[in-house]
């Protein structure tokens, strides 16, 4: 189809640089050309002037004009796409009001789609590092380093256990040996009763006052 | 492990550490830890325990019936 049909929510440099704000910004994040849910159109369709027919194959312009839209849709969206989200959404409207030409189809849903990717991507080359000074590098390399430290003390309680010494070459020849006789643990059990009940005997004998007077004369 | 033994995580864990609290007697100030294997002892079975390279070997056996003293 032609351009009146798709771009409908365009406004026209010429009639609505104000009035369509709004809307205008809706395009800006994103909602431009092949989405009309999302953009809230200004109810009356703004005037615009009436454009030439242009190819249904948008990519080859023949005019000028176009070529410097191109050139302007490009840089204007490199400068949002740098800075995180929330800038590109408080500036929309100054970018609307640098918007000095309408767009095709074509180049709307480029620029849309470009818009979106940007807002979408984090781009962790661009991230905004100018917070970390050299102390504060210092510092946090400093906190985790000692939680390193904390959480190797308890792995050293597991290094403990694995230097066992060797009791035997041939494990299961001594397993399978003879079990202890049945007289000794009877003599072993014997023994540690006796310990018990001696220990279970401990007292004390109180002999003496605990406190005395001291004779002095 | 296999038998009575398989899976058994928790009889590891607890033998694991008598063995490693036994290896640590040296009861006449001796290098090595004064023993060959160690047994627990229970009513109907015994577990052996011995330790070779860094391995801990545990086999379980069924005590061994005594003869009824012939009154």
């Amino acid at each position: 189809g032609g351009r009146e049909g798709r771009v409908s929510g365009y406004p026209s440099p010429q009639g609505c640089l104000l009035a369509g704000g709004a809307g205008a910004a809706a395009h800006v994040i994103g909602a431009a050309g092949p989405e009309p849910d999302t953009v809230p159109r200004p109810s009356p369709p703004p005037p615009r002037r009436p454009a030439p027919p242009r190819p249904a194959m948008g990519c080859c312009y023949s005019s000028e004009n176009e070529a410097t839209d191109q050139e302007e849709e490009t840089k204007r969206l490199l400068e949002p796409a740098a800075s995180p989200p929330n800038k590109v959404l408080n500036g929309a409207e100054q970018n609307y009001l640098s918007l000095p030409s309408a767009r095709t189809d074509e180049q709307a849903m480029l620029s849309s789609i470009l818009a979106k990717t940007a807002t979408n991507i984090i781009d962790v080359s661009a991230a905004d590092s100018q917070g970390m000074e050299q102390h504060e590098y210092m510092d946090r390399a400093r906190q985790y380093s000692t939680r390193l430290a904390m959480l190797s003390n308890n792995l050293t309680h597991w290094k403990k256990l694995p230097p066992l010494p060797s009791l035997t070459s041939q494990p299961h020849q001594v397993l399978a040996s003879e079990t202890v006789p049945y007289p000794d643990l009877q003599q072993v059990s014997r023994i540690a009763a006796y310990a018990f009940s001696a220990l279970s005997q401990i007292r004390v004998d109180a002999k003496e006052e605990l406190v005395v007077q001291f004779g002095i004369p | 492990s296999a038998g009575d033994l398989e899976n058994a995580e928790h009889t590891a864990g607890v033998i694991s550490e008598l063995v490693a609290t036994a290896c640590g007697f040296r009861l006449q100030r001796g290098p090595e830890p004064p023993f060959k294997r160690l047994s627990v002892v229970f009513g109907e079975h015994t577990f052996l325990v011995t330790v070779s390279g860094q391995k801990i070997f545990v086999v379980k056996r069924q005590n061994r019936v005594r003869e009824p003293v012939a009154v």
